[in-house]
Order: C-alpha cells, then sequence, then structure tokens
C-alpha cells in the first residue's frame, strides 16, 4: 500500500494562518465596532453645559437641559433646575418655562394659564393648597400637555390663584413614567423614558 | 470494536468545544440580560421615615362661642373644597360637627379643622343650603347660602375688569332672575357701585369681618334678567388691593333662589 504525503510548505501555513486570524476577529468584528462606539461616544458625543440636546429614536426618549442660574438678593446666584419645553395653548404651541420640582406632588400653573391652555376650571374640580402662611390657596385640578422631543404627553395639573405660583412640573405624571436625573456635576438635567 | 456512549461523548466533547459552546451562549445570552438589569427598578428600602402616628390630644374647646365670617367659595360642586373662615372652631375637630349644604360632612371630608380656619370637601347628597359648624353643643350659622350648581343649567355672574380702577359686574344665563345681592371684599375705598338702567339697587351695606372690609349690595331688575351676558353695574375704586365677590344671591320672580357660579378667573378682580 502506497501513502501521498503533502508538504504545504512553510509561506502557505502562514497565510493560512493569517486567513484564520483575520475571520477570527471578523467573526467578533460587530462587538467589537459597538465596543468602539461606546467607548468613544462619551468622549465625542457628550452633551455640552449649555445646550438641550433631545434624542428620540430606537423607543428611546431622552432630554437634556442644562441648569439655569437665578440671581436671588439674599442668596446670590443659585442654579435652578429649571426647563424650557413646548405648553400646548389654544394657540399652539408654546415655549413655557417650567421648574422641575421632584418635591411638588402635582404640576402646578399660575390660574391665568388656564385661559391659555383652554382648562375648562368651571368643571375642574376644586382642592386647597397650602401655603408658607398656612393660608389655604384654591387650586384647579385639570390636565395639561407638554411636548418632550416629538411626542406629546398628557398630564395632571393643577391651576392655582396663589400669587407666587410659577409653572412648576411635579412628580404625578412625569415622575411616574420618566426617568429624571439631576445631575449637579455636569449641571443639566436629563428626562429619559424606555418605550 | 464498537465505540459505546461514554466513548463516543468523551471522543466528541472535547475540551475546546465546551469552552467555544459556552463563549457562544455567553453573547446569546449578555445582551438581553443586560436590557433586562438596566430596566430593573431599583427598590430602596428603609424604616428610618416611618410615619408618625398623629396624636390628637385631649378636647379643649374654646371658651368663646364659635362664629362664622366666610364662607369661600359661596358656590361648588360634591366634591369641591370650601373654605370656612371664622373664629372658635377648637384646634382640632374632636367632636364637632360641620354641616355642608344642609348635610352633615363625614370626618373623611374634613381636609383641615384648625381655630379659625375649616377647610371641608362639600359631601355626597349636599344640595344648596346652609353651611353651619356645631363645637361644645354651641352653634354657629353662615347667614349664606352655599349654592350647589351645575355649569350647563346655572347662572354665572363675575366681575370685568376695564381699567386697573375700574369695572362691571356682569351675569350670563341669569334668565327669570329679578332680584339679587352680591357681596364684595374690598382693600382701598371708597368703592362705588353704579346701577345700569334697569336695574335698582336698594341698599349698600359696608360692613367689617375678621378678614377685611366688605359691602352688601341688593338689588332688584325692572324687568326680569335675560340669558345672555348682561351687566348689572359698574364698579369703581381706588386700584390697591382686590375686588372680590364674597357672596352672590339671584331669586326668580317666585323668590327661588338661583343656582350660581363664578368663573375663577372672574371671580376677582386685581389692578
Amino acid at each position: 500500500m502506497a501513502y501521498l504525503e503533502f508538504d504545504s510548505g512553510g509561506g502557505s501555513t502562514r497565510a493560512i494562518k493569517t486567513e484564520a486570524i483575520i475571520k477570527v476577529v471578523s467573526l467578533f468584528g460587530f462587538a467589537i465596532a459597538i465596543g468602539i462606539f461606546f467607548l468613544i461616544r462619551g468622549i465625542f458625543f457628550k452633551s455640552a453645559v449649555n445646550q438641550v440636546s433631545v434624542t428620540d429614536s430606537f423607543g428611546k426618549l431622552e432630554y437634556s437641559a442644562p441648569y439655569k442660574n437665578t440671581l436671588y438678593e439674599s442668596f446670590g446666584f443659585v442654579q435652578e433646575p429649571k426647563i424650557t419645553m413646548p405648553l400646548k395653548t389654544t394657540k399652539g404651541y408654546v415655549d413655557t418655562t417650567f421648574l422641575l420640582d421632584s418635591g411638588a406632588v402635582v404640576s402646578t400653573l399660575p390660574l391665568q394659564a388656564a385661559q391659555d391652555t383652554g382648562a375648562d376650571l368651571a368643571n375642574a374640580k376644586r382642592i386647597t393648597l397650602q401655603g408658607f402662611s398656612g393660608v389655604p390657596a384654591f387650586a384647579y385640578l385639570a390636565k395639561i400637555t407638554i411636548k418632550i422631543g416629538n411626542t406629546e404627553y398628557e398630564l395632571p395639573a393643577t391651576f392655582t390663584e396663589s400669587n407666587s405660583t410659577t409653572y412648576i412640573l411635579g412628580r404625578k405624571g412625569l415622575f411616574d413614567d420618566y426617568t429624571i436625573n439631576f445631575n449637579h456635576e455636569q449641571r443639566v438635567i436629563t428626562i429619559s423614558k424606555r418605550s | 470494536m464498537a465505540e459505546n456512549i461514554y466513548e463516543r461523548i468523551h471522543n466528541t466533547l472535547t475540551w475546546k468545544r465546551i469552552v467555544t459552546f459556552n463563549l457562544i451562549l455567553f453573547l446569546v445570552l449578555i445582551v438581553p440580560i443586560s436590557v433586562r438589569l438596566a430596566q430593573q427598578t431599583t427598590e430602596n428600602r428603609s424604616s428610618a421615615a416611618e410615619e408618625a402616628p398623629i396624636v390628637i390630644p385631649p378636647p379643649n374647646y374654646p371658651v368663646g362661642t364659635p362664629k362664622i365670617d366666610r364662607v369661600s367659595t359661596f358656590f361648588g360642586k360634591t366634591g369641591d373644597t370650601i373654605v370656612v373662615l371664622g373664629a372658635n372652631f377648637g384646634d382640632y375637630q374632636w367632636a364637632s360637627r360641620v354641616y355642608v349644604g344642609n348635610v352633615e360632612a363625614p370626618k373623611e371630608a374634613i381636609v383641615r379643622w384648625s381655630n379659625t380656619i375649616l377647610e371641608v370637601k362639600i359631601p355626597d347628597g349636599a344640595r344648596t343650603g346652609q353651611v353651619w359648624i356645631v363645637t361644645n353643643n354651641k352653634e354657629a350659622r353662615w347667614e349664606g347660602s352655599l349654592l350647589l350648581y351645575d355649569v350647563a343649567r346655572a347662572a354665572q355672574i363675575g366681575l370685568q375688569k376695564i381699567t386697573s380702577q375700574t369695572g362691571n359686574i356682569f351675569t350670563i344665563n341669569a334668565s327669570g332672575t329679578v332680584k339679587g345681592m352680591i357681596e364684595i371684599s374690598y382693600v382701598s375705598e371708597p368703592v362705588e357701585i353704579t346701577a345700569v338702567p334697569g336695574i335698582n339697587i336698594t341698599s349698600q351695606t359696608p360692613s367689617v369681618d375678621s378678614l377685611g372690609k366688605k359691602m352688601k349690595i341688593n338689588f332688584e331688575a325692572t324687568t326680569s334678567l335675560p340669558s345672555t351676558r348682561t351687566e348689572l353695574a359698574s364698579y369703581s375704586y381706588p386700584g390697591l388691593g382686590a375686588l372680590e365677590i364674597i357672596r352672590a344671591e339671584l331669586y326668580d320672580g317666585n323668590g327661588k333662589i338661583i343656582p350660581l357660579f363664578s368663573e375663577p378667573l372672574s371671580i376677582k378682580a386685581t389692578p
């Protein structure tokens, strides 16, 4: 019986080895590319401090806005988590600045805003809110619509006759459905939601 | 010689294949596991902020007789909150009772009870009628009527500001009204109310209570008011502080009270 032996030679062995390595690397090429993307994303695509950014794709909604500086007579400049968002009014969406208040139970707007938003106060439930002085102020329970990115979002709100009321976004509705991150180090507020 | 099953498993499953299989399994499962962990809610439990039980001291009723100065607002729907302002209600409810729209308000309807301020939800079964409290067997009644209304059928009254010092008092959907009463609170004086033609002011009575100055205006209409928006009178004042309708009642030809409300934006006029 005769045996036929085939000698591939040194050069051919190296070519096969190189090709094998390339194939192995190519096998995990996608994972490596994704890994590199996530690594450099934090360096090149980071939100700047004075920039509002909205990401609204792939089922992920993220709204980032910088803190705002407010000058107080007694306290000097104070970083305030104020964000400007489109509020639905009878004349369309109007950019409105809200104070994002995790301490507020529900979003609160001045009574005059009811006229702009077209809220029906005569049919709204009337409640009382406690002020600092202990004197109750009436508030009317209704709903408002804001836009986060391109997404319309309806949430409960009270319209209050208290003179000191500003536009406040509170916990009910918004904090239930969105993750809100107050990043004091970066001086940025991020509202995000995954569908 | 035929291989047995153990030898075949031993020969087939090399260590290389086992490691490769586990690696592929890891790569397949790492994505859904990571997503699942990232979306999981973090729950923090702490007993440090447990709610302290409310301790109500034993009854210590005020010596003076209770008194109701105002009920704000003078109209409402079932479930709406009204504020009863006065004195000597007691610091806690204890065994005191409050009646709203002729029915007793249950404990759940009491939002806040203090010696001078009660916040009460208009209870189920309430109807247009009186508001009173009974504290330590002493009774205090509000002289007005709490008006329960339905927007579709009720009349409306309000103040319309024209300038920072002038404006008018109007009604809407008040058909059949032949007489009425409006009580307005104010800060700066003089407050002058001038009736429009067809309305006769029969009396204007200024008074003061613990919350400030007010004026009660009684009027009669020469012909019953229409359902359209109708001006009753014009007002003028120095333009300091607010004017507010704190009470109003409209009556038809049979002396029956007409359901009435005021829009929150028109119940008060500010300079």
